[in-house]
């Protein structure tokens, strides 16, 4: 017993190591999620599984050893595989011990091998279970035809069951969010109408599921371990298709390296399974009527047994429980999908435990599974009622998974391969560009520049300070400087999304879809204009300055302790603070720049709330780390004041982009442009001798800051281009107010947004008050809009041919003018 | 008999999964990524508008009333000012696509 308890768990922690080693070997191979999540170490657990890998790998060795020393020491034929593992495993442990491990990987086709080697023990031990459980599974009798038609009925009757039972479940979680939500948004008869079309989709989903099994079966013939090899194969290409569509879709694991992740870890989940549930049913010497018995259980007489009731009465506080603990870290619902996988699987499980054996006739079989399909073909809720079935899938997370996979094609794919095709270009070399806004010549050092202030608070919403929103009570320093500055009110990024937004602020410009062009230098204006000017830079770091930004030797790193992750806005306001109160008098104008990440999701989600604090109407843990900055943004201007620097100063409070705090159940800004995400407070106090150029109703984007610094230097910026942005600022004694030197005047028509990690775009338009989304990540277009800048909530509007049109031929001219820029050819 | 059911039933989901009747039963519709498509396009981006119009008058021969093409040839007409030509390719743009309102008129 001692033994077997001691195995068992060596077992789970080989497992649980390399499917870790290789999940971060697939994240790591994908230079977006790479850069985006593991290099600034957005998810704490994942660094310190890297940083402790080494320490891991030698107890994965010896329990690795612990599991194969039966087999070492027997001579059987699973001693075959075990030797070779066991060498093979400690070779990698010594070599990852050299310096070769996960800490040195990085995206590309190395880190997909790294991954596959990964699952190789896991493999190895799989083949060892079959190996040693072979002879008792060959051995077994094949079920007679009449025992065929028997498990065909107790799956017929398990796919039936575990439709109804599924759908009950998420109605049940779908009142429960409704009745948590602070204005619900859906009535009764919509309830009812979404509850109806879950229950058609879920027996639909089904009923295919209990096709494919029955026809596995069939196609494995009467020999048991037919049937196994079969049911194994279908096993291994679901989880990988599983793997693919979800996770691999999410982290831009996608094309010939995703399918060969996905087929890895398809066949290791399979395979594990598989060899696991045979080890056990041999050992027990169960009876097997059929192969599907090996993955799930086989028949008992009686009622349910107590492990069958347990399972069943989990279902709900478990899918409660995945949906809540999903929500906040989630990304592109990989997480929310995950879980309704495991539930569906579960529950098939713990249906198919219950469920009688017996036959059922044909016909019976024919209509309960033709019913969904005929309800289907004739009724599709999604056209009559489209927003209600939107908003159900928002609030159940198992009807979102089915009407994903019930949906509608998009009749025109060609724009949603155009946009692929043009968007994360890490196959194609870009050379760089120069972006100017004053001819080369012409920057010569302006006459007392101004210090210059970038407070770019990621993830900063606009709605979540009261000049945008009276209801946030909770940051009046920021009222009162935007009461003594410049408030842009209808204010948003040019993506989605740091890893673009930042370059392209910086350079004044939307960019080539790329991370990234490199040298970024000729592009970097902002550079430009600080080095004409000689600016002291004191900036934290981070992986996009470290990369984009040429180092100098008198530069200042803030928050030089601290990972990128851990940038704080109040610990960097205060070091500036104490630095400039101990510069002296008549030193080089300063240039301060940080990207704190006090509100990153990946922060917020751990964020404390003081039982005395409360934020009604806002996310609380969100909403108090806003009220914190406030605080420190406040002080930090005092000090400006008592320095007698803060009238000669430009400072910029922005953000990179917005997040979403569960609109629509989402998350975060991933590949989502909702208005929550591209919105972005732009708080400017300009220096004495600059006004603003432009009405604060106005659209204004991220691109048009580093313009903006130009003019308020005192620079004519003239060489801009319609991919660049426009100055909001003048010099007083300079030209009029509402025109620029560029020659455009006014807001442009509209404005194509993009996210920055996959292809989705959005055309902003109608002076701010119109969205059209264009998400070819997911094949789905969305409309927005709001009759007045003052609307802090957008409605989602349905999308008619008319938008369509416009908004994709906007977005083809943008892409094909960044395209023509850059020399990009993608073949389009 | 279980077989034929187990076959019928297989068919039958396959279409409604891999939606093969709505993908045959679609018009072959005009796509503006084809290389015509893409030749106007890329003339009016250039400002090009002459090369353009008798590439975008055949594609609206062969699609008659498709949006995109007569959006197309409104921009080309209204840009080489032909107006009464871009109003009424505009309206044949709204009539084909149902937008009331004048956003985007070129």
């Amino acid at each position: 017993m001692t033994r077997r308890v001691l195995a068992g768990t060596c077992r789970a922690l080989v497992l649980t190591f390399c499917s870790i080693t290789a999940l971060y070997a697939f994240i790591a191979s994908s230079a977006f999620a790479y850069r985006q999540f593991i290099r600034p170490r957005v998810f704490w657990w994942l660094g310190a599984f890297s940083d402790h890998h080494v320490a891991l790998s030698l107890v994965c060795l010896s329990a690795l050893l612990v599991v194969v020393w039966p087999d070492l020491r027997s001579g059987s034929p699973t001693a075959r595989l075990a030797r070779p593992l066991a060498g093979a495993a400690a070779a990698a442990t010594a070599w990852n011990a050299g310096g070769g491990g996960l800490a040195s990987l990085h995206e590309g086709g190395w880190a997909i091998g790294t991954g596959i080697v990964a699952l190789l023990p896991v493999l190895t031990l799989a083949a060892i279970d079959h190996l040693r459980a072979w002879p008792y599974l060959s051995s077994s009798r094949p079920p007679a035809f009449e025992s065929q038609d028997a498990v065909e009925g107790r799956l017929f009757v398990t796919a039936i069951g575990t439709a109804v039972l599924v759908t009950a479940v998420y109605a049940v979680l779908t009142t429960i969010a409704l009745g948590d939500a602070f204005e619900p948004d859906l009535d009764s008869p919509a309830l009812v109408v979404g509850a109806a079309s879950a229950l058609v989709g879920h027996l639909a989903v089904f009923c295919v599921v209990f096709v494919c099994l029955a026809a596995t079966l069939r196609l494995g013939g009467r020999v048991l371990a037919g049937q196994y090899v079969c049911l194994l194969a279908a096993a291994a290409i679901l989880f990988a298709a599983v793997f693919f569509s979800l996770a691999g879709r999410a982290i831009g694991l996608t094309g010939a390296s995703g399918l060969v992740a996905a087929a890895a870890a398809g066949v290791s989940v399979a395979s594990a399974w598989g060899g696991l549930r045979l080890g056990g049913h041999a050992a027990r010497g169960a009876g097997l009527v059929s192969a599907i018995d090996v993955f799930l259980s086989p028949a008992r007489p009686g009622p349910p047994d107590r492990r069958t009731v347990f399972v069943l009465a989990a279902l709900l506080p478990a899918a409660w429980l995945l949906a809540w603990a999903a929500a906040p870290m989630d990304w592109d619902f990989v997480l929310l999908k995950s879980g309704v996988v495991i539930v569906w699987v579960s529950a098939f499980a713990g249906v198919y435990r219950a469920a009688p054996p017996g036959r059922r006739p044909a016909w019976l079989m024919l209509v309960g599974c033709a019913a969904p399909l005929v309800v289907i073909a004739a009724w599709r809720p999604e056209r009559t009622h489209g927003h209600a079935m939107d908003r159900y899938a928002v609030h159940n997370p198992s009807y979102r998974v089915v009407s994903g996979l019930l949906r509608e094609p998009r009749r025109d794919s060609g724009f949603d391969r155009f946009l692929r095709a043009n968007t994360g270009l890490t196959d194609e070399v870009v050379a760089p560009r120069s972006i100017d806004f004053v001819p080369p010549a012409a920057l010569t050092p302006a006459t007392e520049p101004p210090h210059v202030f970038l407070f770019v608070i990621d993830s900063l919403r606009a709605d979540y300070l009261s000049p945008y929103n009276a209801n946030a009570h909770f940051t009046p320093r920021i009222a009162g400087f935007a009461r003594e500055g410049v408030a842009f009110r209808n204010a948003f990024t040019a993506y989605g999304g740091t890893g673009m937004s930042m370059p392209a602020l910086w350079a004044g410009s939307v960019l080539a879809h790329k991370q990234y062009v490199l040298p970024f230098a000729p592009m970097n204006a902002l550079e430009k204009l600080l080095a004409a000017n000689r600016y002291e830079r004191w900036m934290t770091g981070g992986y996009i300055n470290e990369t984009l930004w040429t180092p100098h030797a008198g530069d200042v790193r803030l928050q030089a302790d601290q990972e990128e992750m851990n940038f704080r806005f109040c610990a960097t306001a205060e070091e500036v603070a104490q630095r400039l109160s101990a510069r002296p008098a008549g030193a080089r104008p300063v240039f301060v720049q940080t990207l704190p990440q006090d509100l990153h999701a990946a922060t917020i989600r751990h964020a404390y709330v003081p039982p005395d604090r409360s934020y009604p109407g806002f996310d609380a843990p969100y909403a108090h780390q806003v009220e914190r900055i406030d605080a420190c943004f406040g002080t930090f201007v005092d000090r400006l004041k008592q320095l007698g620097l803060y009238d000669n100063s430009l400072i910029v409070l922005t953000a990179d982009h917005g997040d979403l705090l569960g609109e629509d159940g989402r998350w975060g800004h991933s590949y989502h442009l909702n208005p929550e995400v591209i919105q972005v407070p732009l708080l400017i106090h300009l220096p004495r001798g600059v006004a603003p150029a432009v009405d604060v109703d106005e659209p204004v984007f991220s691109i048009d800051v580093t313009p903006t610094i130009y003019a308020s230097l005192g620079y004519d910026v003239s060489a801009a281009d319609p991919l660049t942005g426009r100055p909001l600022a003048r010099r007083t004694a300079g030209e009029p107010a509402g025109e620029h030197a560029s020659g455009r005047t006014g807001a442009p028509e509209y404005r194509v947004i993009a996210a920055s990690y996959g292809a989705v775009y959005a055309v902003l338009s109608n002076q701010g008050r119109r969205l059209y989304i264009a998400d070819a990540v997911q094949g789905q277009a969305h409309a927005y809009r709001r009759e007045s800048i003052d609307d802090l909530q957008w409605s989602e509007v349905p999308v008619d041919a008319g938008r369509r049109v416009l908004a994709e031929g906007r977005i083809r001219r943008h892409v094909d003018a960044i395209n023509a820029a850059w020399n990009i050819d993608r073949g389009f | 008999m279980r077989r034929f059911t187990l076959a019928l039933l297989l068919a039958g989901y396959a279409l409604l999964f891999l939606q093969l009747p709505s993908r045959g039963r679609e018009p072959r519709a005009f796509d503006p990524l084809e290389p015509r498509g893409r030749e106007v396009e890329r003339a009016i981006e250039a400002g090009d508008f002459e090369r353009a119009l008798p590439i975008a008058q055949e594609l609206d021969g062969a699609y008659p009333d498709d949006p995109v093409i007569t959006y197309w040839l409104a921009e080309i007409h209204a840009a080489s000012g032909r107006t009464t030509e871009a109003d009424a390719a505009w309206q044949r743009y709204r009539a084909a696509t149902g937008q009331t309102d004048d956003e985007g008129r070129p």
